[in-house]
């Protein structure tokens, strides 16, 4: 029984998890955890320098988003409501100076986040070197994934301004990658 | 990247390869990327780029849980509890509540002993509550791998004992001078010491001393001193313990952080080819690095020098010999000497009038300003003095 539950919530989208969430059924927060868990710690990890801090602010997004679920209406995709949580928890924290929340790409933050020191080491300084706007808009699609329209209504920017935004990030991303 | 004119747009086959068209356009897309070699280079260079980004890979989320005390998703999940177990809720949850209470007054007793000078109460939190308390348990419990495996990573090793510096000071008067210094010498060389500066000065009719600085062996540095004492007698003596342990502790930590950063360093100008001016770039910066190793280890050297041997300034001073005794002397040197000693002694008087004379000038030189009018005046007086019948 608890297979068969587990197997027909795993087939759910993420916007009817949500309003089972909301709905109270049991086990639905649980399912929606442990389907963004990673994804939202990697949203994070990437974006603050202190591991400790970045699962801070990830069970932060989570707390966040069942307190919000009596309130939750499927009228946008549910990652870019997670991630939009997400995003603002992050400003919140970088609004405080919190030295943890600061960006990653510092030339001080260390390259202990990566399984591959040496190449999260050029990629980061390759990414620290665009515009930041650029970079969270090419970071929210290579690494979040999020499509071009989730990336606009996120960062409340048009969608053709993503698209442009965008593509001339991956062209500096590319100079700074060959440079 | 250059702007192409012809068929889709720069940022048309991003998109495509973005999944972000429609698919009669993303049709027309894929159609073109295989008829037109620069576009298809367009799109190859978006790939790689993106594949070279996500190389940037992070490792998997710890262990961690939502800070969500009670997971039960949405409202009214309390209807649902059977009344009989809400009951023994309640009914925990007053035990719970009056035992907070009784040891707040409890605390509240200590503080008021405090204030009348008794016995100082323990520092004391505001009881945090209870979902708090087992929210803080929820998260330390999730966190505790983590935190053991990242603490054992940095705790460095236990030192045995603090690490000192000791350094002494003393000063001897010896009556046998060459014994005392031989003697000395012995001292240092059956400690399995070393000589560092030796002075000697004085010749044979002199006060002759001996100033040296010695290193022994940080282990022989008491039983050195009191065989050093028993030298001669001792008129002066100090010693000084530094404790050195954080500096070396903090030195091996640079050294080992220079050392792991000198590694990749290397790692990377060997795995990574790029323009020369990068290369150069890295190659300078492993010369300093390297520079700063060299300077940290010769000073790791030195300090292990320092603690390993203990220094000891010693001075001994030869006792102060007896009046000289010449013997008889010649007469003709009496007579020389007795004609020197007069003549000595003459002009020694003369010298000693003469600064007698000029010490007191002054004075006769006011009392003569002085006395000169009035004496002139006495004189007129009696001339003017009609002589007596």
């Amino acid at each position: 029984m608890l297979q068969t539950l587990t197997t027909a919530r795993a087939s759910i989208s993420d916007e009817d998890l949500m309003v089972q969430v909301r709905d109270g059924a049991p086990g639905a927060f649980e399912a929606l955890f442990e389907r963004f868990r990673e994804p939202v710690w990697r949203f994070f990890r990437r974006r603050v320098t202190d591991q400790a801090r970045a699962e801070e602010l990830a069970q932060d997004v989570f707390a966040a988003l069942f307190e919000a679920g009596p309130r939750y209406e499927p009228r946008a995709p549910f990652r870019s409501y997670l991630f939009g949580i997400a995003y603002n928890v992050l400003m919140a924290a970088r609004r405080k100076g919190t030295p943890d929340a600061r960006d990653p790409l510092d030339p001080e933050a260390t390259a202990g986040s990566s399984n591959d020191p040496d190449a999260a080491l050029w990629v980061r300084q390759a990414l620290s070197r665009l515009d930041a706007d650029d970079r969270e808009i090419l970071m929210l699609r290579e690494y979040e994934q999020l499509s071009y329209q989730e990336i606009a209504d996120l960062r409340a920017l048009p969608l053709n301004t993503v698209r442009s935004r965008l593509f001339r990030a991956r062209a500096a991303m590319k100079e700074a990658l060959l440079s | 990247m250059t702007s192409l004119h012809h068929g889709p747009g720069e940022e048309e086959i991003m998109a495509y390869l973005d999944g972000e068209l429609d698919a009669p356009a993303a049709d027309q897309v894929g159609r073109h990327l295989e008829t037109c070699a620069a576009c298809a280079g367009l799109a190859a260079g978006l790939r790689e780029t993106s594949s070279r980004m996500r190389q940037w890979d992070v490792a998997s989320a710890p262990a961690f849980t939502p800070k969500v005390r009670d997971i039960r998703s949405g409202r009214g999940w309390w209807r649902r509890v059977p009344a009989r177990y809400a009951a023994v809720a309640a009914l925990l949850v007053g035990a719970a509540g009056a035992s907070w209470m009784w040891r707040s007054a409890e605390r509240g007793q200590e503080s008021l002993m405090v204030s009348m000078g008794g016995a100082e109460a323990p520092a004391t939190q505001a009881p945090l509550a209870y979902a708090e308390r087992l929210d803080k348990a929820t998260e330390v419990n999730a966190r505790m791998p983590a935190v053991s495996s990242r603490a054992a990573a940095q705790v460095p090793e236990a030192a045995s004992g603090p690490l000192l510096v000791r350094t002494g000071r003393l000063m001897l008067s010896a009556t046998d001078f060459e014994a005392a210094r031989k003697r000395f010498e012995a001292i240092v060389a059956e400690a399995g010491g070393f000589m560092g500066q030796v002075v000697i000065s004085g010749g044979p009719r002199d006060r002759r001393s001996l100033s040296a600085t010695v290193r022994v062996p940080s282990s022989q540095f008491e039983r050195t001193l009191a065989a050093l004492r028993a030298i001669g007698v001792v008129t002066s003596e100090s010693q000084n313990g530094e404790d050195v342990t954080q500096q070396s502790v903090d030195l091996d930590a640079r050294l080992g952080n220079a050392r792991a950063s000198e590694a990749r360093l290397k790692t990377i100008l060997e795995q990574r080819t790029g323009r020369l001016s990068d290369v150069l770039d890295v190659e300078r910066e492993i010369s300093r690095v390297r520079g700063e190793i060299e300077r940290m280890e010769a000073e790791r050297k030195n300090l292990d020098g320092r603690i390993q041997f203990a220094a000891i300034e010693v001075t001994i001073l030869e006792e102060q010999k007896a009046s000289l005794d010449l013997g008889p002397l010649p007469l003709s040197t009496r007579f020389r000497n007795a004609f020197v000693n007069g003549w000595t002694s003459a002009l020694s008087g003369v010298v000693e009038a003469g600064l007698a004379l000029v010490g007191v000038l002054p004075i006769l030189l006011i009392l003569g300003m002085v006395l000169t009018p009035i004496g002139l005046w006495v004189r007129r007086w009696f001339h003017r003095r009609p002589a007596s019948a």
